[in-house]
């Protein structure tokens, strides 16, 4: 996994109860990266947060850390 | 020792918050009983007071809990790690510096490489990366904890200019004697300028919900009725 990766890996498993289940899948397109985020199903509502605040933090946190390697990344987080 | 008091206020509400103001304490530490719920009765006719019994006032208690809170050791390695993480992405050479005080941390960052990736437009990516960080920090210490990050002194620089904002706003308000609002919001930046407003005895304030952040708009307290 790239250094990106590894740091929306390293949030998100700071913010869930079980960091073990943090699963983060990159799939490489032409410019974009989309990284695919899962967690437990408890732990789902920690990374979205209140109407969405945290994902929100953590898309702007991994666009701005693309943006400097001159690509684009999308997360999902799939449930 | 326990001791138990009764407060009276126009509500219940009312009459919690003449108890914590009285006994130095917040609504989640006051353990009260309702002996009677208030009523404002007919148009003012056969009001009653609201009345509520405090149980447990132990004088001296608050002291304790302060001491305990101040004594938990605070973790901030975690903190710290992911930060660093996190500003090594962007920049390859850095100064942190954490602070601690209280509940809150502050995270001190000094660089002489470019700082703008980190700052964000208008400060957006010091914000995200503040509510991240507090969230991470509140989870390790199972307590709110508020960790804020000043790159640069740009944090200081900008509560500077958000006060001599306020300040002037608050001056142009007297002087042309009408409502004006100030931008919208966070938390954070409203403490302050909250902090300003109220030094100025001439103007107060109303706040409405704009998104989610709030804005603020002060009026002149002789509110001149010929303007319309």
């Amino acid at each position: 996994m790239d250094k990106v990766g590894e740091l929306i890996k390293l949030i998100a498993s700071s913010l869930v109860d079980k960091p073990e289940q943090v699963e983060i899948q990159e799939v490489i397109g032409d410019s974009t990266t989309v990284y695919e985020l899962r967690v437990a199903q408890e732990d789902l509502g920690k990374i979205i947060g209140k109407q969405g605040k945290t994902a929100r933090a953590i898309r702007v946190l991994l666009g701005a850390a693309a943006a400097k390697e001159k690509r684009r990344a999308v997360l999902e987080i799939i449930e | 020792m326990s001791i138990e008091r009764e407060f009276e206020g126009k509500t219940v509400t009312d009459a919690t918050i003449e108890a914590c103001k009285e006994l130095g304490i917040t609504r989640d530490e006051l353990n009260f009983e309702v002996i009677r719920e208030g009523s404002s009765g007919v148009l003012g006719i056969g009001s009653r007071n609201a009345i509520i019994k405090v149980r447990d006032v132990e004088s001296g208690n608050n002291d304790i809990q302060k001491n305990e809170l101040d004594a938990v050791p605070m973790d901030t390695e975690k903190i710290e790690k992911i930060f660093r993480h996190i500003v090594d992405h962007f920049v390859e050479e850095s100064e942190i510096e954490v602070e601690v005080q209280n509940r809150n941390i502050l995270l001190k960052m000094k660089s002489s490489a470019d700082l703008g990736f980190l700052i964000g437009k208008k400060g957006d990516m010091i914000k995200n990366l503040e509510f991240l960080l507090s969230r991470i920090a509140s989870k390790q210490q199972s307590q709110s904890v508020l960790v804020g990050i000043d790159i640069n002194s740009y944090r200081e620089r900008k509560n500077d200019q958000l006060k001599e904002k306020v300040q002037s706003m608050v001056e142009k308000v007297v002087s042309i004697n009408r409502p004006l609002s100030l931008n919208p919001m966070n938390s954070y930046e409203r403490r302050i300028s909250y902090l300003i407003i109220e030094q100025n005895n001439e103007v107060t304030y109303t706040t409405k919900e704009y998104g989610h952040l709030k804005k603020i708009t002060i009026f002149p307290k002789k509110l001149d009725t010929n303007l319309s």
